[in-house]
């Protein structure tokens, strides 16, 4: 049983943890290396990885997506997917692609000239199922390692720990005023009850008393 | 446009929700705290109706209106990040 529930709660921080990791900003220093522009044939469970195809081409399962190809300052290369999130999840409401494709563009640079940048990115590189960070924007940087203050996550995960604690109060408040009562009630009512059932085992105990 | 429908909708609809549960909340505290205030005032009078007229009194003040601000706070929210995301 105490297997049980370890289980279960890894089983839930890991998912938490796992969907806060795909949906938060995160930031790359990186070096901008070149960008394309490929078919995409998204299909299967890893669709839900890309943006949901736009509206009047939902049967389409295959569109042109843009990538931008950057090495990180250890020589490893990081590949971003570019696409708009538009109204859909997660809320970045992105509709400004051809404009990072062309600051992209703009950011390209060789080993003898590098020009660092930060890339504000969502998401997961996954080689095997071919999955790509969303690139969000590009910002210059001074050096390979120049430090970046995560300060829309800190606001966020500030945020949810405040809404949690809410929420803790909240059933904490409901339990208090009014489950509680209504169990008190109950036990009342059962008192009354047995208080009843008692007079009357009295009262037959009582008859054969008096026989 | 439908998609930016859509998310309106769904917004409101969670938000509404938040809304209502909030009300209960901060309802219930308030009467909580009514309650503890007619016991400390030395329970004078009916307990009831202490409590009621607390109730009117605080819906008739600013404070419950505070609660749109579940309304307006991801309104703003929206706006920043969308001028974020988009504009800079």
């Amino acid at each position: 049983m105490r297997y049980a529930k370890w289980t279960l709660i890894a089983l839930i921080v890991l998912l938490v943890g796992g969907f806060l990791h795909y949906t938060l900003p995160q930031h790359d220093i990186v070096r901008i290396v070149n960008t394309y522009e490929e078919r995409q044939d998204i299909s299967g469970w890893t669709s839900m990885f890309w943006q949901a195809p736009d509206n009047g081409s939902t049967t389409t399962q295959n569109r042109d997506v843009q990538f931008i190809q950057a090495v990180r300052p250890n020589g490893k290369s990081i590949v971003y997917r570019n696409e708009d999130t538009g109204w859909g999840w997660p809320p970045y409401f992105k509709f400004d692609t051809a404009n990072l494709y062309t600051e992209a563009n703009d950011a390209i640079s060789n080993k003898d000239t590098p020009e660092w940048v930060s890339v504000t990115h969502y998401g997961w590189r996954s080689q095997v199922l071919s999955l790509f960070p969303n690139a969000m924007g590009i910002k210059p940087v001074p050096g390979p390692d120049a430090t970046i203050i995560p300060w829309v996550n800190i606001v966020i995960l500030t945020f949810l720990a405040v809404v949690l604690l809410l929420i803790w109060r909240m059933l904490a408040q409901f339990r208090e005023r009014t489950i509680t009562p209504l169990v008190e009630d109950v036990e009342d009512a059962w008192d009354v009850m047995d208080e009843k059932k008692d007079n009357a085992v009295d009262k037959v105990k009582g008859w054969f008393k008096k026989r | 446009m439908l998609g930016f429908l859509r998310f309106l909708v769904i917004g409101f609809v969670l938000l509404s929700v938040l809304y209502g549960l909030l009300i209960v909340y901060v309802r219930s505290l308030t009467r909580e705290r009514l309650e503890d205030e007619w016991a400390q005032e030395g329970s004078i009078g009916d307990r009831e109706a202490y409590v009621e007229e607390g109730i009117k009194e605080y819906e008739r003040s600013f404070r419950p209106k505070l609660l749109l601000l579940v309304y307006i706070l991801p309104l703003i929210a929206f706006c920043v990040i969308f001028y974020v995301t988009n504009f800079m």
